[in-house]
């Protein structure tokens, strides 16, 4: 090999190091290495692992989706602060909460390719941008027989509505009126054509998650003080003085309606930390998420999914059945034969909340839930699931 | 007298000497090259993760050693002590306001108390870890980083007092040393922007909230607010939740309309910790960058930069349900010089710390 060949050899070599050295530079800052960016992709974008019968609506980042097979459309864009999609009765189209971030939440209706019919409420009341009292907060609408639309509002609160408990009481009561009544401040302040159908435990958060029957009667959850020392729950250390606050589903039958103070009957108990009950069809079944409780206090890193049979006509529960434990399971929805389930749950590995399917979930003796999206980050809110 | 060196005959010789190089070495040779180059280029991207993490590191703890005999005014030193492999080591988790919004009567930047205090064992042979939470108001003897007892407080003071972060850690853990009987062998301190930032960067974090947190009245006091007496809203709703770093500063720090006010945050910082974690499991080379841009100015730590790794993997190791959670709860409210705090009963707080944080 003559020198001027070596010689450019090595300065080829030189250049290829050089350019090796920049690379490894633009690799590690292309994000080729990272784990965190690319974690998630839009619901229109991902892949769905398991065709499900019917059409699933589900919010996700403040937007609004539907899921048929293993396709998902965009029914209002990610940002636009859409949760707790609910069906209005007879598929004529859909509730949703539309959340102003740190201010207030409104009802809207919209049809089922998710264009906006009608605001419902109107939740903002502030005048002055200190005046956070004014506003208030709008969630878990539920329609019953006869158009009765049930919903959380956080009235009245201590700051401004109820001197007794001032000043920093925020917490949900049940209110009920007809769909399409306009829901105000006002109105809900002055009952004029809202009745309120629960009373809030004070600095619980309150009652949500309202889920009314057909034969009359009103399923929600209640959120309640337990003390260590009461023999509700077992005390967390010994000398516990400290309170903790658990869910109940409870049952509202129709007699006690509109009776101030009024609890309706526990079908759970303290230490069971039941919540997100949903109704099968027939209501037979009801599927929930309750929390374990140990030494006095719910777990902050478990929820299981539990599936109990129901009596309407006797208001009784059967046995807690947890088909689904060792994970974070929320936000059960049956299916429109009310024999199967999907739930949230996140994916092994990343934490990600995705949709999860459980055959026969009432039925199967060995319940085993399926994934059915990939690559999401679902939250908030149980999805509609329509034949 | 020549040589009989020619020019050309010079050539000749490097030429040949040139040509010499064994095949082998010249292979190795070009290997190294590309090493080197690939270090340099690796170093250059990863330069500013090392001067955030020498800023943000080495700051040693400097305290008294933790006996209830120290005397007052002791300047003695515990060498900071890295955790062999396998043996059980202790950690102090700090929160707390960094930015300085309020000022003393002097018009000097005033640091406030340390909002979160968890102490945190992990007993890399076991398996496992166990976090424990102090809540912030226990009413009991403050403590300068020399040991001097200063006046009783809340707990929470204690890195308030000192006057600035390092210092205050040093004072938060002589204080906790002292009051709980415990070792601590390092600390982390992190600022609320700091918090958001790093839950921010690894693309918010995941939970289950078990029941509505509320507030009309939330200290909006980050992410741009001039105001430190602003207040904000806060609806998080149970189920499951991905927060952002300011929704998950939200969700830890609200207290106003949960009746389990304390005991409550410290379970909800708990659980936001396990999901940090979860998420920080799966961190790789290239991401340590970020991270570092995220957290600059915004972490101090006595945790040497060699054995970060070594501590962020051990936990790696351990499973969420591994993790033991552990709530202070031996204490009655009271009121001192018109503060609301918890009277603790010592005695009973002592023998839980014993119980999941044993001498060593």
């Amino acid at each position: 090999m003559s020198r001027s060949r070596r010689l450019l050899t090595w300065t080829l070599i030189l250049v290829l190091m050089a350019a090796f050295g920049a690379g490894v530079n633009r690799y590690l800052a292309s994000g080729g290495t990272t784990a965190f960016a690319p974690a998630t992709k839009k619901p229109a974008q991902t892949n769905v692992r398991l065709a499900l019968p019917g059409t699933v609506y589900f919010a996700d980042d403040g937007g609004l989706f539907a899921l048929t097979g293993t396709h998902i459309t965009q029914l209002q864009a990610e940002g636009g602060g859409w949760t707790q999609p609910v069906l209005i009765p007879g598929g004529a189209g859909l509730l949703a909460v539309k959340v102003t971030a740190n201010y207030y939440s409104d009802l809207y209706e919209l049809n089922l390719s998710g264009r906006v019919e009608s605001q419902l409420s109107h939740d903002s009341g502030k005048v002055t941008a200190t005046e956070l009292g004014a506003d208030d907060w709008l969630y878990y609408p539920a329609v019953g027989p006869g158009n009765t639309l049930y919903f959380s509002y956080d009235w009245p609160k201590g700051n401004v509505g109820d001197p007794a408990q001032c000043c920093y009481q925020v917490d949900f009561s049940i209110w009920e009126t007809t769909l399409g009544a306009a829901i105000t401040r006002a109105n809900v302040q002055h009952a004029a054509g809202i009745t309120q159908q629960s009373w809030a435990n004070y600095y619980t958060g309150g009652d949500v998650s309202p889920v009314p029957l057909v034969g009359g009667g009103l399923l929600y959850v209640d959120y309640e003080e337990a003390y260590g020392d009461t023999g509700q729950l077992s005390t967390p250390l010994a000398g516990a003085v400290e309170s903790t606050v658990v869910s109940q589903i409870r049952l509202d039958p129709k007699p006690l309606y509109n009776v101030a103070g009024s609890d309706g009957t526990a079908l759970t108990q303290p230490q069971d930390d039941c919540a997100q009950p949903a109704l099968n069809p027939d209501e037979t079944e009801i599927a929930m998420i309750c929390t374990p409780v140990a030494n006095g206090l719910p777990s902050s890193t478990e929820s299981d999914l539990v599936v109990a049979s129901f009596a309407a006509a006797t208001g009784t529960l059967g046995p807690l059945d947890r088909i689904i434990t060792g994970t974070m399971a929320a936000s059960p929805t049956w299916s429109a034969d009310g024999t199967d389930l999907i739930y949230l749950a996140p994916e092994a590995g990343d934490g990600y909340f995705e949709l999860w399917y459980v055959k026969d979930a009432a039925t199967s003796l060995a319940p085993h839930a399926k994934q059915v999206t990939t690559d999401l980050d679902l939250d908030g809110s149980a999805a509609v699931w329509t034949p | 007298m020549s040589l009989g060196r020619s020019p050309g005959g010079s050539r000749r010789r490097r030429a040949s000497g040139f040509r010499r190089i064994p095949r082998v070495r010249s292979i190795l040779l070009v290997l190294l090259g590309f090493t080197l180059s690939g270090v340099v280029g690796a170093l250059s991207f990863f330069w500013p993760t090392i001067t955030t993490a020498l800023g943000a590191t080495g700051h040693g703890i400097q305290v008294s050693a933790p006996t209830p005999s120290a005397v007052p005014g002791s300047s003695g030193a515990t060498p900071t002590t890295v955790p062999t492999s396998g043996s059980p080591f202790t950690v102090l988790l700090m929160g707390s306001d960094n930015d300085g919004k309020f000022t003393t009567s002097s018009g000097a930047p005033y640091f406030c108390c340390a909002q979160s205090l968890i102490l945190v064992r992990v007993d890399p042979a076991a398996g496992a870890v166990t976090m424990l939470s102090i809540p912030r108001d226990l009413w009991v003897p403050i403590y300068s980083a020399s040991g001097e007892r200063r006046s009783d407080g809340k707990v929470s003071e204690a890195f308030g007092d000192a006057g600035d972060g390092s210092s205050g850690a040093n004072a938060e853990i002589a204080t906790i040393e002292q009051d709980f009987q415990v070792t601590i062998d390092h600390y982390v301190w992190i600022g609320l922007q700091g918090l958001i930032n790093l839950i921010d960067e690894v693309g918010g974090i995941d939970i289950v909230a078990s029941h509505p947190v509320m507030d009309d009245n939330y200290p909006y006091d980050v992410a741009g607010s001039t105001n430190p007496y602003a207040a904000d809203r806060v609806a998080v709703l149970p189920g499951a939740q991905h927060l952002d770093g300011v929704e998950a500063l939200q969700y830890v720090r609200s207290r106003h309309d949960d009746l389990s006010s304390d005991l409550g945050r410290n379970v909800r910082q708990q659980q936001v910790l396990v999901a940090l974690r979860q998420k920080l499991s799966q961190l790789s080379l290239g991401d340590i960058n970020n991270l570092a841009s995220a957290l600059s100015g915004e972490v101090l730590t006595d945790v040497p930069l060699t054995q970060f790794s070594l501590l962020l993997g051990i936990s790696k190791d351990v499973g969420s349900g591994s993790i033991q959670h552990v709530y202070l709860t031996q204490y009655s409210p009271g009121t001192v010089n018109g503060q609301d705090v918890l009277e603790p009963d010592m005695s009973a707080i002592l023998a839980v710390i014993h119980q999941y944080f044993p001498a060593s």
